[in-house]
């Protein structure tokens, strides 16, 4: 069974005017874009992508947000601007629910949170805003083939960052099998960016009583939020994974302070992702549904295969994934 | 079917054909609340499932 997808099928006839004049449906691997240029994607190809999605989440962590975009892309053609506006709309669910089962010792500092916020939509609206631009820049021609800016960006874009977050994964999973033999845990990277950001004392320099910080710069607060909030803005990413160390390691912000203030800080991007990406119509809400109905449990279901199985070897096997959804995402611009 | 064929009339651009998309604010509305309500449920959901079963789910992801 295939569905209709109405905001995808509106991009698609803007990116690929060409595809709303065809004779005959064009058929993909999950699927089919319709003589009149509508998108029709399969629904069994949809639910299974979203539960991988949410059981890779659940086993790995946060860098399986960086493969939800892609994926929607390769799996089902929709494009970038839709899928990473309906990223950020599902993700309004995963943060509502995240608030309410995380739901800590309310050890929040409401004002990081409001100054984190400031940055993040801040940065948020520009990612959102460069998405925009992209979306409407065009096409070029690479190798005889016209293809559209935002797709060949994105590529590249997503490509590296995938490249860099696969390599991490493969040192992790190195190191950690290296420490199982020498019966060791395995050793902290340096952090030596965040040696050098604590130093900084740019003014204004504010206190933060609730988290024990006495003095920090208020450009370290708002770049931590504005770098985080761009690539949400742009990618569809929570920026968890930047924001939680950097409150940590940075701002020197207590781990449990640090949990709650990300909560409140992601719920709240979330809904401004959602809102501005929806204004600028790249929220298909179908899509969304579908994926916030099978996300969760698959979710759940990562949780509880990380308890039960070897975390080293399929760290190998997430990289490996990895390395193949990189080169079949060049192999669809490039053939 | 009527309210699939109103989302879809929905997430038309209320603009021209060839000018900038211009959202309907009912699109917009439930693209915030929609999530937000089935995150709810969902959250409902997974208590329930705790408390027949005497289990601890996770989390949610961030």
């Amino acid at each position: 069974m295939a569905i209709t997808l109405p905001i995808a099928s509106h991009w698609q006839q803007i990116l690929s005017p060409d595809l709303g004049r065809l004779a005959e449906p064009v058929h993909g691997w999950f699927y089919a874009i319709q003589p009149n240029g509508d998108l029709a994607v399969s629904l069994a190809a949809l639910i299974v992508l979203g539960l991988c999605l949410g059981l890779l989440g659940g086993f790995f962590g946060g860098a399986s947000g960086f493969l939800m975009a892609p994926l929607l892309n390769l799996v089902g053609h929709i494009p970038y601007n839709v899928a990473v506006g309906t990223e950020l709309s599902t993700m309004v669910g995963t943060a509502t629910l995240a608030n309410l089962r995380q739901r800590g010792l309310g050890y929040i500092d409401y004002k990081l949170g409001i100054l984190l916020i400031l940055g993040s939509v801040i940065g948020l609206e520009i990612g959102a805003q460069l998405l925009k631009y992209l979306t409407y820049a065009g096409g070029v021609t690479l190798v005889g083939r016209k293809i559209s800016l935002v797709q060949l960006v994105m590529t590249l874009v997503y490509g590296g960052l995938l490249a860099w977050i696969g390599s991490q994964v493969y040192r992790e999973a190195r190191s950690a099998r290296q420490a199982e033999f020498a019966d060791g845990a395995p050793g902290v990277p340096p952090l030596a960016m965040a040696t050098r950001l604590q130093r900084v004392a740019l003014p204004p320099l504010i206190s933060l009583p609730m988290s024990g910080v006495e003095a920090v710069s208020l450009w370290v607060i708002l770049g931590v939020g504005a770098v985080t909030g761009l690539l949400t803005g742009l990618l569809g990413v929570s920026g968890s994974f930047i924001r939680m160390p950097a409150l940590i390691y940075i701002l020197g912000i207590p781990t449990v302070v640090s949990i709650d203030t990300n909560l409140l800080n992601y719920l709240v991007l979330a809904l401004y992702g959602a809102f501005t990406h929806s204004v600028k119509g790249n929220v298909d809400l179908l899509l969304m549904v579908i994926l916030l109905v099978t996300t969760v449990p698959g979710y759940q279901g990562g949780g509880w295969l990380r308890k039960k199985l070897p975390g080293h070897r399929l760290q190998l096997l997430f990289a490996g994934i990895i390395c193949a959804i990189i080169i079949t995402m060049f192999w669809k611009v490039l053939r | 079917m009527a309210f699939w064929q109103w989302l879809t009339a929905m997430s038309q651009s209320a603009s021209p054909a060839g000018e900038l998309f211009a959202p309907h604010w009912p699109y917009v509305a439930l693209a915030l609340v929609a999530p937000l309500i089935i995150g709810l449920i969902l959250a409902l959901i997974l208590k329930v499932i705790e408390n027949i079963f005497g289990i601890k789910l996770g989390g949610g992801d961030i």
